[in-house]
């Protein structure tokens, strides 16, 4: 077998997933800072400093699939406990002072949702981070409308079906099919060529997902006139029509609910806008270069009372934990709850969110301990930050569960940070 | 001008020149989760290069650069017993990913890499990463030309082997075949 050619492919292959490759430049000033730092005539520890977090935040931001981090504060005291750091002058002078004991809120930063991980080993992958969250009276948040409807979703066909339904959408045979270990004992599917085209289907937070590659995408650049709305638009309806007709879905995305499609298709249920997408890569011209989404459909749909959005803003300053579990709303007792402390994770960063300017509600997807997987309304706000945290190991903008707290239940985690040294 | 300013000003032109590529490197290397920190790295190896500045070939400077991050990385990793994983979420957070970076996220090719034995894995990567020469994959590693060559042609294979699966493939179609009628 002559493996020259796939070689090359192979390598360009891994080169496309270099995970730092929009890593941005350092800056010069932190070049010399790298150099002030090395040369040193005392071997200093390194501390944090503003621009190193912004650029450890940036590189995050960019460079990373994962969640992002956005702002952070620098520190300025070596081996300081945290709630004394959050106590620091810096944090008093424009907003009232915030009782120390009660200032910091853990979240849990959202957990990489590589398919190999979810449900499993997920502690591992999460990252919990504090956060300070402090509310301007100025600011109204909206109250919200009392109820709102959570839904359970699920997937039609196992990831190995899929992808046997899905090739033909692709222009696929499948006449050879792959396999690979995702993490754990979970099976993903592949077809195709290491060149493209290929389609991959993978089970991730309970939700079968597929992701396609078209023919020599690797290299194909964004840049450059793309092409026409409407060209864009009837690729897209054309491609996620088959991908419903092939994977047997009443169509969870409604033509008529389309906002954009240049590139990223948000799906809504009932008008609700989810933190589900499917997205859509084209070449100028308006070919399809790659594309990847959810085969999943409602199942079931409950309605809860729900909090303000003040009040969810509010719990994000409480320790939360990994939500695990969703109460019956006719239920009148809490729900069982786990409460023995999850397993320690590493935390290394704090995080400051100055203030909540807005709030709107949508549905986030979580997954509980039973293995079910729900759209549950949410509190998505925005403040200073152009990325935030969610509060209960949801992913996505910074959000909380707008559903009444007495029919959540969460598992705490012991929390472990490390020292921060003193910054140079 | 006196030695130790040529020294410093060595130092500098060199940091200038390959910062960003070794902290590119580290932080491919670096998942979320990890407990390590890449800036923290980044300062150890370019303190370790100031230290040994004449030890560093002129001519491969970011090849040594590199082999020195990947033992500040095996010393930071030490401890720990779980397999490298090279981790990145699929899902994207808001609508800045584009659809090429989620789909090539590639989650059979990571599993396959992720599999390899730590020294064909990173002969691969320091090729297909950060495009190193072999002449400079073997400074980065530390061993012979011909030594690195061999290990990334060994890792090309099994990579692609691993992609196959063999004779599992067949029984795998199979199967499915069988589970869909």
């Amino acid at each position: 077998m002559d493996r020259s050619g796939e070689g090359d492919d192979l390598l360009a292959r891994v080169a496309a997933i270099e995970p730092a490759r929009h890593t941005p430049l350092l800056s010069k000033h932190a070049v010399r800072g790298l150099v002030r730092t090395a040369t040193a005539t005392e071997r200093a520890p390194s501390g944090w400093t503003w621009p190193r977090y912004r650029l450890a935040s940036l590189g995050a931001l960019v460079g990373s699939g994962t969640l992002v981090i956005a702002a952070i504060i620098g520190l300025d005291s070596v081996g300081t406990s945290l709630p004394a750091v959050l106590a620091s002058a810096a944090w008093t002078t424009r907003h009232p002072p915030v009782p120390s004991t009660s200032a910091v809120g853990v979240l849990f930063r959202a957990k990489s949702v590589t398919a190999g991980y979810a449900g499993t080993n997920d502690v591992s992958a999460s990252c919990p981070v504090l956060l300070d969250v402090r509310h301007t009276s100025s600011v109204v948040l909206p109250r919200g409308p009392g109820r709102a409807t959570a839904y359970r979703i699920s997937s039609p066909l196992s990831p190995s079906r899929a992808l046997l339904s899905l090739a033909p959408a692709f222009g696929l045979d499948a006449s050879q099919v792959m396999w690979f270990w995702t993490g754990g004992h979970t099976k993903g599917w592949w077809t195709g060529s290491l060149a493209g085209p290929s389609l991959t289907t993978f089970s991730s937070k309970g939700i079968t997902w597929w992701s396609y590659v078209g023919p020599r995408a690797l290299g194909q650049h964004r840049g450059g006139r793309l092409a026409p709305g409407a060209v864009t638009r009837r690729a897209t309806l054309q491609l996620l029509g088959r991908v419903a007709s092939g994977a047997q879905l009443g169509a969870l995305v409604q033509a008529r609910t389309l906002s954009s499609v240049r590139d990223f298709v948000p799906l809504r249920v009932h008008g609700v806008t989810t933190d589900e997408a499917f997205r859509i890569s084209f070449a100028p011209g308006g070919r399809i270069t790659a594309a990847v989404g959810p085969l999943a459909t409602v199942s079931s749909a409950v309605t809860y009372p729900t909090i303000s959005a003040l009040d969810a803003a509010r719990m994000l300053r409480r320790p939360m934990g990994k939500l695990v579990g969703l109460a019956a709303p006719t239920s009148t007792a809490s729900p069982a709850s786990t409460r023995r402390p999850g397993p320690t994770v590493y935390c290394g960063d704090v995080m400051s969110l100055e203030h909540v300017s807005s709030a709107s509600l949508s549905l986030r997807t979580a997954k509980l301990a039973d293995g079910r997987v729900w759209l549950l309304p949410s509190w998505t706000f925005s403040g200073t930050l152009p990325v935030a945290w969610s509060a209960d190991a949801a992913f996505g903008a910074a959000s909380a569960v707008a559903i009444s707290p007495r029919f959540l239940d969460y598992q705490p985690a012991a929390i472990r940070t490390r020292t921060h040294r003193r910054a140079r | 001008m006196r030695a130790d300013q040529r020294r410093e000003q060595r130092f500098s032109r060199l940091v200038e020149r390959h910062a960003d590529a070794v902290h590119r490197y580290l932080r491919n290397r670096l998942s979320s989760g990890d407990g390590v920190d890449a800036e923290d790295i980044l300062s150890d190896v370019l303190m370790i290069a100031w230290e040994r500045l004449e030890d560093i070939p002129p001519d491969a400077e970011a090849p040594w650069l590199f082999g020195v991050a990947r033992n500040r990385l095996m010393n930071a990793h030490s401890k720990r017993s779980r397999r490298t994983t090279i981790a990145r979420g699929i899902r994207p957070y808001g609508p800045a990913a584009p659809a090429e970076d989620v789909a090539l996220a590639d989650l059979a090719l990571r599993s396959a890499i992720d599999a390899l034995p730590p020294t064909e894995r990173e002969a691969l990567l320091l090729t297909a990463w950060e495009g190193l020469t072999p002449s400079q994959l073997a400074v980065a590693l530390g061993v012979t030309v011909n030594a690195a060559a061999i290990r990334l042609s060994r890792a090309k294979s099994m990579l692609l082997d691993h992609l196959r699966r063999g004779d599992d493939l067949r029984e795998s179609s199979d199967s499915l075949a069988r589970d869909t009628r």
